[in-house]
């Protein structure tokens, strides 16, 4: 499925060593930023039509995942962070080594910060401001986390990363068309 | 802060009852099988089931009052060409009924309006009052009683010697092995009795969250380090969900090694209560040893400790001595002789940690209760260890046979003997005709229209007659229903037994299913006939309920209809089989030459005619507010349909049938 030509891509800055799936959707007009070593799965879907979308390097963005800029401001994506399958997302920023896992939604402008964790199905509302280290669990319970494995899971990370880089083909010259 | 000796140590025993208790006490409470997923239990019914509509319950038989009896009645041949009869119902009773209908259902007035319009004509016409009457007759879903024998068919059994559906209530459970869910190791029974129904290997759980706890290392260890680095400690229990650790305790718990984690644990936290349990359990073992009985298999001795309780108070063996008891000995046994105090300083401390560490490091009830020594804060927290569950053969209660006999292997899945009731009993579904149908707001007065369809599973073609009270009773507002079809015939479950016939024997033979084109008069009203099942119209008429506090209470509001299903079908039967005789619901009428749907296969095996019947209840849905336009048009809509039962006088099949099928189309 390639992009239709009746609607344009919005302005995409890809780094080369970004691994794009067939099947992306970007709509917008504002920049879409990829950084490097990031992979994007089939059917991830960017909307920037609010404002640019910037995602950092070593990210994985997984299938029917939905990040929408919130405003001009745009939505930041830094460093290792994991969006697993199904999210929604609409937050300003979501802070380094962060992982969204799967069918999470985060609420309009919320900013989310480094190494948070928000578990299966868990629901941020607008304007949420999470410090660093949270973690959402259960019933939208939260704890702070202390058990220091930051570098173990940037490490899985950057293996996940490499498996995938490995599985899946590269289409990025496709958008950058 | 001053208690009695006696509630203390029953405290701690209660705290071990859900720890360690031996298997002897039958008491593997947390491992209940989840036999009523989903089900209702009396109160919360018809809260539970309120979200999913439409839902199809079948009564279990153990719903009426009489006991279950398996005795053999005198069976009154039924013809499939005629229609039953108001006769047909007021036959003399038999001492045990065959179908699960209520025993004062049959005598004297009829429960089903049908059956009175089919036996005399000049009172066809039903009124109301006689409705009336005849409302306690019938299957009543708001009954508090019936809630306890209502289940959907998927969690139904049934016992082929019985003939009877068997609910959870009408099964007993074995089991045939404990096993942990976490490693699948199976341990064996005097294991469970020894060590308590908690997993002894290495599976713990997660004391927030109760996720899986696995094994980390505290530092860091990078992948490309060699396994001898990679097997240094200290290790953490961490949960991957929550990301707890045991690095979160106070003091901080680290494992020195990543396996025998039983082991580790229990030499690093050495609890209090451990101690006074075990403490207890030595001194109650001396007791017991002076008593020479095995204390935990006799009921006597349980008695007796349950003795030093009640009646007699601390130290109360002076009184023993007045105690009657037939071979009960005098009553040795003494309470622990050291009070356990609660000690003022120490609640003192938990209330000033309390202010200090504030609500959010406190534990929560669940997690709270789910810890041996209740701690108060998310520091004294533990790992808990997994516990074991069980795999569980269930037998008829009544004839004892097995009905489910899992493999015994932990690691299978499969069954042995399953007799589920879905491969016994037609079962029933319904949908709504119109999809605009709003089923958690039915409009009071509009006719809706469902389509509720009958499927069997059995090799042979059953005939089914679904018997419903033209109005729902157990409510001050009864809705009105009619199936427009009530009487109708099945198909065989062929396909799949043609198929294992064809890959086997060549010519086989094969039961003919009922021609299609079939022009009996009674399928006049039929939506549709497929192989195995078939769909008749039900409509509803709900009633106008009043937004009061006596409705909301009693859930009036909800629509649900009683559903009486008799199914007839010709079985073949081995001759063994016919000597055993037959059970509760099925009845013999002698052997049938086996002519017309058998096809002629040329096998002189035995027809039996087998009826069964049993109660369902549809939960339609709720109904809404009155809309504005919709009126009640009592006593009756313009066409004239066929209630409940067959009419034997000739149908008008094209009044009721062409509105139908315009309707569908549109
Ligand atoms: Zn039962
Ligand atoms: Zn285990
Ligand atoms: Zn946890
Ligand atoms: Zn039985």
């Amino acid at each position: 499925m390639a992009p239709r030509s009746s609607a344009p891509l919005p302005p995409l800055s890809i780094d080369p060593t970004a691994l794009l799936s067939d099947a992306i959707s970007f709509s917008g007009s504002y920049p879409v930023t990829i950084g490097s070593n990031t992979v994007l799965h089939p059917r991830s879907k960017f909307n920037s039509t609010d404002g640019p979308i910037i995602i950092g390097s070593n990210c994985i963005i997984s299938e029917k995942t939905q990040l929408i800029a919130p405003g001009v401001d745009g939505l930041v994506l830094e460093d290792f962070v994991l969006v697993e399958v199904n999210c929604h997302i609409q937050a300003a920023r979501i802070g380094e080594g962060s992982s969204i896992e799967v069918g999470v939604k985060v609420g309009k402008a919320s900013r989310i910060g480094n190494n948070c964790t928000l578990s299966p199905l868990s629901t941020i509302p607008d304007g949420t401001n999470l410090p660093d280290f949270t973690v959402i669990y259960g019933e939208n319970d939260r704890r702070i986390d202390t058990s220091d494995t930051v570098t173990a899971r940037n490490e899985t990370l950057l293996a996940h990363i490499d498996c995938l880089q490995k599985l899946l083909p590269n289409k990025a010259e496709k958008y950058t068309r | 802060m001053d208690i009695s000796i006696g509630v203390l140590d029953c405290c701690i025993l209660e705290a071990l009852w859900h720890s360690r208790l031996p298997k002897s006490f039958n008491l593997i409470l947390e491992d209940r099988p989840q036999t009523r997923v989903g089900h209702p239990t009396s109160s919360n019914y018809h809260f539970t089931m309120s979200a999913s509509f439409p839902y199809i319950h079948i009564s279990c038989p153990c719903n009426e009052e009489r006991p279950q009896i398996m005795a053999v009645d005198s069976a009154r041949p039924l013809s499939p060409t005629k229609s039953p009869t108001k006769r047909d119902f007021a036959v003399p009773v038999p001492s045990t009924p065959l179908t699960p209908v209520k025993r004062r259902l049959f005598p004297g007035t009829s429960s089903f309006d049908g059956t009175v319009a089919t036996s005399g004509d000049a009172d066809g016409e039903r009124n109301d009052e006689e409705d009336d009457e005849d409302e306690e007759n019938n299957f009543d879903p708001h009954d508090q009683r019936a809630a306890f024998s209502l289940f959907p068919i998927e969690n139904l059994l049934y016992c082929e010697d019985c003939h009877q559906i068997r609910c959870p209530r009408c099964v007993t459970d074995e089991i045939v092995c404990w096993y942990c869910p976490s490693c699948l190791f199976e341990v064996p029974s005097s294991t469970v009795k020894s060590d308590g129904n908690r997993c002894t290997r290495n599976c713990y759980l997660c004391p927030i969250c109760t996720a899986l706890l696995v094994v980390i290392p505290v530092n860091h260890i990078p992948s490309s380090s060699s396994a001898a680095e990679q097997q240094q400690g200290p290790f953490n229990l961490f949960c991957s969900h929550c990301h707890w650790t045991t690095s979160d305790l106070s003091p901080p718990l680290q494992l020195e090694k990543p396996t025998s984690i039983s082991a580790q644990l229990a030499k690093v936290t050495p609890s209090a209560h451990d101690a006074e349990f075990n403490r207890l359990k030595q001194h109650y073992a001396q007791q017991l040893g002076n008593a020479q009985e095995d204390f935990t298999n006799s009921p006597a001795a349980l008695t007796r400790l349950m003795g030093l309780y009640t009646g007699l108070g601390a130290g109360g063996s002076g009184h023993a001595g007045g105690r009657k008891g037939r071979g009960v000995k005098k009553l040795e046994m003494k309470e622990i002789d050291r009070p356990r105090e609660v000690v003022e300083e120490r609640e003192m401390e938990i209330v000033e940690q309390m202010a200090k560490l504030g609500i959010h490091a406190t534990t929560n009830t669940k997690q709270r209760l789910n810890q041996p020594h209740e701690p108060r804060f998310l520091s004294e927290l533990r790992p808990t260890a997994v516990l074991l569950r069980t795999k569980r053969s269930k037998r008829c209660r009544a004839c004892r046979h097995i009905l489910v006999k899992p493999e015994s292997k932990v690691q299978t899945t499969r069954f042995r003997i399953r007799l589920v009731a879905l491969n016994y009993i037609p079962s029933l579904t319904i949908k709504r005709l119109d999809p605009s149908i709003q089923l958690s707001s039915l409009v009071p007065h509009k006719t809706h229209r469902f389509l509720l369809t009958v499927t069997n599973p059995l090799f042979d073609p059953i005939s089914v007659s679904l018997l419903t009270p033209r109005y729902t009773p157990g409510t001050d507002y009864p809705s009105r229903v009619t199936i427009l079809c009530p009487e109708f015939d099945v198909g065989a479950n062929t396909d799949v037994w043609d198929d294992a016939l064809m890959s086997t024997r060549t010519p086989a033979p094969v039961p003919t299913p009922p021609p299609q084109g079939n022009k009996d008069p009674r399928m006049a009203t039929v939506y549709e006939q497929k192989r195995n099942y078939t769909s008749v119209v039900i409509e509803v008429v709900p009633a106008e309920i009043p937004d009061t506090r006596v409705a909301r209470i009693r859930d009036e509001r909800l629509l649900e209809i009683p559903i009486f299903v008799r199914v007839e079908f010709e079985a073949e039967v081995d001759r063994e089989d016919e000597e055993g005789g037959g059970g509760g619901t099925s009845s013999t009428s002698g052997k049938h030459g086996a002519p017309g749907s058998s096809g002629g296969g040329g096998n002189p095996l035995g027809r039996e005619k087998v009826e069964y019947s049993y109660w369902c209840v549809v939960g339609v849905g709720r109904v809404g507010d009155p809309v504005e336009g919709v009126v009640a048009s009592e006593p009756n809509t313009p066409v004239r349909t066929p209630v409940a039962t067959p009419v034997k006088a000739p149908r008008t099949p094209g009044v009721s049938k062409t509105p139908l099928r315009q309707q569908v189309r549109a």
